[in-house]
C-alpha cells in the first residue's frame, strides 16, 4: 500500500515535470494588407480577444496613413499637394504628414539627396507597382529634371512644391511612420511584448514571452528561403531595403524599385541594406538612402545619422557592417552571392 | 530495523517494478511531448481573406482546387499533400505563386495586388525567428 502511494506520488510529480509548463502569455499574430504590403502585428498577451482589439487599432492607423499619404489615392493629401505642384498655393497638412515630410527633408539633406521624397513621376514611369517596364528615356530625363527635394517646402501645417512636374512619393518612409505610430499606440496601452511589421519594416517592443530578445531574420537577397543573419533585439526599429522586392529582368539586367535620384535609374551599388534605429520612419529613409549611396558612403551615412546598427550587402555580395552592435549577433550567413 | 519514516525511506522501498514503471512513464511522457510538438506544426485549415474579410476556409486534408475572387480577378489555390499553394493569379509579379506550398500552422501566402491573404490555422510551431525583415 505504501509503495502504491509512493508510486502515485511519483507519477503526479512526473506528469507535472513533463506536462506542465510555467504560465507564459501566448503570442498572437494578426495580419492584413495596407499600403501595398502585409501588415503583421505580433502581440504577447494572455487574452487573444484583447490582442485582436489592439491589432485592429494598429491596422486602423495604417488605413488612415495610407488614405492621407498615398500618391495612388486621388483623395489623399499627398495627391492634393502634387496636384498643386508649381503653384503658389499651400496645401494644408496634418501634424502626422508634416512629421513625415520634415523627416524626409532631414534625411534628404543628410544623405546629399540620395533619399528624395519627390520622385513620384519617376516612379510612375518605371511602374514597378504594375510589374515594371523600362521607361521612355526622354520622358525619364524630363521627370528627373523636375524632381528634387529642395522643391518641397514645409511650413507649420502646410506644404507646397515649387516645381511643376514634381510630385511627392512617400513610399520610402510613410510605412515606417505608420509602424512607429502603431508601436507607440501599443506602448501607450501597456504592451510589453510586440512586433509591428509592415512588409519587413518593423518596430520591436519589449521582449518575447520567455523574456528573451526578439529574433529577427534578415532576408538573404539572393535566396528567397534563406536568411543572411538573425538579429536579436528589443525596443528598436529594424528596416530593410533590397533589390529583390520589386524588380524585372531584361537581357539579364535586374531593374529594381530603389531609384537613384541623380540618374533616375535603379541604384547599382547594393543588393540589400538593413538598418537598426530607434524609429522605423528614420530607419526606412536611411535604408533607402544608404542603398543608393553604396556600401562605403552608406555606412558613413548610417554612422552620422546615429543608427544603432547597419548591414549592407554590396552588389558583389560582400557584407559590410556598421559595428559589432550589442543588439545584434550573427547566427548564420555565409555571405550573399550576386 | 525499519526504514519507514525516514526522508529517503521510500527510495529503499521502491522495487525494480516501480523503477520500470517510472522509466516507462518517462518514455511515454517524452513521446507525448514530441507528438504534441510535431502536431503543432501541421496546419488544419487555410483561411483566405480578401480586403480583410474572410472569404473561404479550405481544409488541408481535402485535395483539390478552389477559386477565390481577389481584387484583380480570380485567384486559384490548390491543396495537395496537406499543403496549399497559389496556382494562378492575375497579379503582375506572381510573387504569391513563387511563395510555393504552405502547410504549417502560422504560415501565410500573400498576394498584395489581389488584396488576398492566406493564413494556415492551428497551433504554430516554434520557429527559428519571430519575424523577417526584407
Amino acid at each position: 500500500m505504501l509503495r502504491a502511494a509512493h508510486a502515485l506520488t511519483g507519477l503526479v510529480l512526473l506528469l507535472c515535470a513533463t506536462g506542465c509548463r510555467p504560465h507564459t502569455p501566448a503570442v498572437h499574430t494578426f495580419s492584413t494588407i495596407h499600403m501595398d504590403t502585409v501588415v503583421e502585428v505580433t502581440l504577447v498577451d494572455a487574452d487573444r480577444a484583447h490582442a485582436q482589439a489592439l491589432a485592429d487599432q494598429v491596422f486602423a492607423i495604417f488605413a488612415r496613413v495610407e488614405a492621407e499619404m498615398s500618391r495612388y489615392q486621388g483623395s489623399s493629401t499627398v495627391s492634393a499637394l502634387n496636384d498643386h505642384a508649381g503653384q503658389a498655393a499651400w496645401t494644408p497638412i496634418s501634424p502626422g504628414l508634416e512629421t513625415v515630410l520634415r523627416e524626409s527633408l532631414r534625411i534628404a539633406e543628410l544623405s546629399g539627396g540620395a533619399f528624395d521624397p519627390t520622385l513620384a513621376e519617376v516612379n510612375r514611369l518605371w511602374a514597378f507597382d504594375e510589374g515594371g517596364h523600362q521607361p521612355d528615356p526622354d520622358s525619364l530625363a524630363v521627370a528627373v529634371s523636375h524632381a528634387g527635394w529642395r522643391a518641397l517646402q514645409v511650413d507649420a501645417g502646410r506644404a507646397r512644391l515649387d516645381s511643376a512636374g514634381c510630385g511627392v512619393d512617400l513610399g520610402g518612409i510613410a510605412k515606417g511612420y505608420a509602424v512607429d505610430v502603431g508601436a507607440d499606440l501599443l506602448v501607450s496601452h501597456g504592451v510589453t511584448g510586440a512586433i509591428v511589421n509592415a512588409g519587413g519594416d518593423m518596430r520591436l517592443i519589449g521582449h518575447r514571452p520567455d523574456g528573451g530578445p526578439w529574433r529577427i531574420g534578415v532576408q538573404h537577397p539572393r535566396d528567397p528561403d534563406g536568411l543572411l543573419e538573425v538579429l536579436r533585439a528589443t525596443d528598436c526599429a529594424v528596416v530593410s531595403s533590397g533589390d529583390y522586392e520589386r524588380y524585372f529582368i531584361v537581357d539579364g539586367v535586374r531593374y529594381h524599385h530603389i531609384i537613384d535620384p541623380q540618374s533616375g535609374f535603379p541604384a547599382a551599388g547594393c543588393q540589400e541594406v538593413t538598418v537598426v534605429a530607434e524609429r522605423a520612419m528614420t530607419a526606412d529613409g536611411l535604408a533607402t538612402a544608404a542603398f543608393v549611396l553604396g556600401p562605403a558612403a552608406g555606412l558613413d551615412l548610417l554612422r552620422r545619422a546615429g543608427a544603432r546598427d547597419g548591414l549592407i550587402v554590396d552588389a558583389g555580395g560582400t557584407i559590410h557592417r556598421l559595428a559589432e552592435s550589442a543588439v545584434a549577433t550573427t547566427t548564420g550567413g555565409d555571405g550573399a552571392t550576386p | 530495523m525499519t526504514r519507514h519514516g525516514t526522508g529517503t525511506g521510500w527510495l529503499y522501498a521502491t522495487r525494480l517494478g516501480d523503477w520500470l514503471l517510472i522509466a516507462a512513464l518517462l518514455v511515454g511522457a517524452a513521446a507525448a511531448q514530441l507528438y504534441l510538438a510535431r502536431a503543432g506544426t501541421q496546419g488544419e485549415t487555410a483561411e483566405v481573406y480578401v480586403d480583410g474579410a474572410l472569404r473561404a476556409r479550405i481544409a488541408l486534408d481535402d485535395p483539390g482546387s478552389t477559386e477565390v475572387a481577389g481584387r484583380l480577378g480570380p485567384v486559384e489555390m490548390v491543396v495537395e499533400d496537406g499543403r496549399i499553394r497559389v496556382a494562378n493569379a492575375p497579379c503582375p509579379h506572381k510573387v504569391c505563386i513563387r511563395m510555393g506550398r504552405k502547410g504549417s500552422a502560422g504560415d501565410t501566402i500573400v498576394c498584395v495586388p489581389s488584396r488576398l491573404l492566406v493564413r494556415i490555422t492551428g497551433a504554430p510551431a516554434e520557429r527559428e525567428v519571430d519575424a523577417i525583415t526584407q
